[in-house]
């Protein structure tokens, strides 16, 4: 009970960093939430968000710009920012239509809109083909005289005809709010644990300690026994922390089959990497190199097995590296989680697979420190 | 010369300083290369798989959308056919497909499982379809002489846009800006560097300033002489950073060399003036001003965008003042001015804004250290 006591103790120690790391999480996961589209029932377009600016302001010209805002999230931005808008992508099309285009226009003359957009992108593609169309069928109008009187008018009705679309009606879950947030869980789970674990068990390690222990009254087998186990508790209780909060965040998610599923494979990974952090406060001989460490693995991994990333976006080379870690295996079964349907699970299940490569990856890693621990013990004796 | 040479030996051998401002950054970069180098924030136009029920549909519509391309032959749509309108209905269910069409009573259905761009692409040129089969059909029955005309005024698709001309590149790939907040990031790492010297040289903070303080050698030279070597060291490693991300890696910079290297050398000083500023401001162990030293630039490099590149973007539109305040800012932009914008006048004001502000963080740290006297320590 000592032990486990001082072993909290130092934990306590440390209370800010975990608070915030914890605090930082849900807050990015929150922001994320929201920028997730929302899966509804209903048909709308893709809207590429524009600039507009008219400087000829007719009613055939607000005729088009009417038109064009099913295909678009009109944004008012001022003139001198724009370019920086159009970096960040906070505006994809920009179009200003010139004083006097609609004279020009009607008489056949060459006035042409100014525009700026990313060449050959699929949104601004589809935005531009829908300015032009106006254009077009405008002019097929005027040659032939075909607008009675009115030909904005005209051509709006002419382009309300459109295919009929018949969306499914079956109710889906959506799981991919739910799947961000355990995807970004194993960072911060890999993050904390190699810091948190690698820190207290190196303040047992220093040589004079380990005298001191050695002639205490516990053994030293009891001893490493208790501290494997109150590793555990600590990973364990940072795993219920994240579990709680998706309850509170995915009610209706985390109760289905499907985030039943994401918690158990965040826990097998969990349960690899206590182990890991064991083997690496094993193999560090300081304090800052297992911070370093801490950081250096948790963002490796991040980038290299498709947690910040998506697997599909990496390249092979990239994701055959990755599978050394366990984090490629979890996020593997978590891409196939998000969108199962059949639970019959064979061997070759990324899922199944996923829990035998942590149950692996935990007996490597013991296995590695305990061999490393006695080369060391056997040294310093 | 000697002092300069010992300065540098001890700044070598802080490990874990010199792991933080010069490693670190280097495998910081490998990682983002190796997770989104080759990314871009945009999708391009790919050839699509549409499926459709070809018996129930006009022949004239399969054929326009065989036809119709992105550019160069690259086809827009590749029409997939084997199926009725039954079996697509299942595969559909089964979410092995996302979308077909059908015809039916003269109407032509898109059936779909949700909205997306891939789906408005395909519905864009459905509605053409139809709304130029319902012009012909009003021109057939108002005034059939002139159909040959409006046939002819369909197939012809004038353009009425012009690209406008601004400065600034619209291939630019904004990712690439994660780099530029890395050096930026490397930059304020020579932060550590102004810690060591302020400690260094002060009696009430370290033993080695209790003997620098009683030296016969002036207390500014050896500041000068400690800046200078701490500039150096961290100026080579933010080089070498630069050239690996530019020539290994392949990050995006101007050919200018010497304009890059004069951001990084701006950059090293206003680091180091920041970290010694804060050194002396802050009352504490060095391992507890190196903390607060982590804490502030990782702040500030997170406003540069090094975590989420739109944070940068917008903090900056609310708050315009962080972009004048924040060197990681600066420095970020005065890079981003010879990639985005290509604007030297834009460069010289962030350079200069980037001196300003280590000529303040300097003055602030010599008047927190002047005159100080001890009478026991």
């Amino acid at each position: 009970m000592i032990v486990f006591k001082l072993y909290f103790k130092i934990l306590a120690k440390a209370k800010y960093f975990v608070l915030i790391t914890l605090g930082i999480f849900i807050a990015l996961t929150l922001v994320i939430m929201n920028l997730l589209p929302e899966q509804t029932n209903i048909y709308s377009e893709h809207k590429a968000s524009v600039v507009f600016i008219d400087n000829d302001n007719t009613t055939f010209t607000k005729g088009l710009k009417t038109y064009l805002e099913k295909y678009a999230d009109y944004k008012d931005i001022k003139k001198e920012n724009l370019d920086e808008a159009f970096l960040y992508r906070d505006v994809e099309f920009i179009m200003e239509i010139p004083d006097g285009f609609t004279d020009s226009f009607t008489k056949d003359e060459n006035l042409l809109i100014k525009y700026r957009a990313v060449p050959d992108s699929s949104s601004s593609y589809t935005f531009s083909a829908q300015a032009e169309k106006y254009l077009n069928f405008a002019r097929t109008y005027l040659n032939n005289d075909l607008e009675n009187d009115d030909l904005t008018e005209a051509v709006i009705n002419n382009l309300n005809q459109e295919a009929t679309i018949k969306l499914t009606d079956t109710e889906r879950i959506d799981y991919y709010s739910i799947y961000f947030y355990y995807n970004y869980s194993f960072y911060i789970i890999m993050m904390l644990l190699v810091s948190l674990i690698g820190t207290i068990m190196f303040s047992f390690k220093s040589i004079e300690i380990k005298r001191r222990n050695d002639i205490g009254m516990i053994s030293n087998r009891k001893m490493n026994l208790i501290l494997i186990l109150a590793n555990a508790l600590l990973g364990l209780s940072i795993l219920l922390i994240l579990i709680i909060v998706s309850i509170i965040l995915y009610p209706d998610e985390i109760f289905k089959p499907n985030g039943l599923l994401f918690v158990l494979n965040t826990f097998s990974f969990t349960v690899a990497n206590i182990a890991l952090a064991y083997l690496v406060s094993t193999i560090l001989k300081s304090v800052n190199a297992i911070s370093a460490a801490g950081t250096l693995i948790s963002l490796g991994a991040a980038f290299m097995t498709g947690i910040f990333i998506p697997q599909d976006f990496l390249s092979p080379t990239v994701l055959n590296i990755g599978k050394i870690l366990p984090s490629y295996w979890s996020v593997r079964a978590n891409n196939v989680i998000v969108n199962l349907t059949n639970f019959n699970f064979s061997l070759s299940s990324p899922v199944v697979q996923s829990f035998l490569a942590q149950i692996l990856f935990t007996i490597i890693f013991i296995a590695l420190a305990i061999l490393i621990s006695k080369k060391r013990s056997q040294a310093e004796h | 010369m000697d002092i300069f040479k010992t300065r540098i030996k001890v700044i070598l051998r802080r490990r874990d300083n010199v792991f933080w401002a010069f490693i670190f950054p280097l495998l910081l970069g490998l990682f983002f290369h190796l997770g989104f180098g080759s990314l871009s924030e945009d999708n391009f136009l790919e050839t699509t798989e549409v499926y459709i029920e070809a018996s129930s549909l006009d022949n004239a519509l399969i054929t326009a959308m065989e036809n119709v391309e992105i550019k160069d032959g690259k086809k827009l749509f590749i029409l997939n056919q084997e199926h009725t309108k039954d079996e697509l209905e299942v595969k559909l269910i089964a979410e092995e497909i996302t979308g077909f069409v059908y015809g039916e009573d003269n109407e032509v259905i898109f059936r779909i499982t949700n909205s997306g761009l891939t789906q408005t692409i395909v519905k864009s040129f459905l509605d053409q379809y139809m709304q130029i089969n319902a012009l012909v059909t009003k021109v057939v029955t108002t005034n059939p002489e002139v159909l040959p005309n409006v046939l002819s005024d369909l197939e012809t698709n004038v353009t009425y846009f012009t690209s406008d001309l601004s400065s600034a590149d619209p291939n630019a790939n904004v990712l690439t800006l994660y780099f530029y907040a890395l050096i930026a990031m490397a930059c304020l790492f020579a932060a550590y560097w102004g810690i060591n010297l302020v400690n260094d040289v002060s009696a009430n903070m370290s033993d080695l300033g209790v003997r620098v303080e009683i030296a016969p050698t002036h207390r500014l030279k050896l500041i000068i002489i400690y800046f200078l070597a701490a500039l150096l060291v961290h100026y080579i490693g933010n080089i070498l950073l630069i050239l690996f991300l530019k020539y290994i890696l392949g990050v995006a910079f101007t050919d200018n060399i010497f304009l890059i290297s004069l951001i990084s050398l701006v950059g090293t000083i206003s680091g180091i003036a920041l970290g010694a500023f804060l050194s002396a401001l802050i009352k504490g162990s060095r391992n507890f001003k190196e903390g607060i030293v982590t804490s502030v630039t990782l702040v500030l490099s997170a406003l540069s965008g090094l975590m989420f590149l739109d944070l940068k973007y917008y903090v900056e539109s609310a708050l315009p003042i962080i972009k004048y305040i924040n060197p990681a800012s600066s420095l970020t932009d005065a890079f981003n001015s010879l990639y985005y914008y290509n604007d030297y006048s834009m460069y010289a004001a962030n350079i200069i804004n980037l001196v300003i502000l280590s000529v303040v963080f300097i003055f602030l740290t010599y008047i927190l250290m002047r005159g100080k006297k001890y009478d026991s320590i």
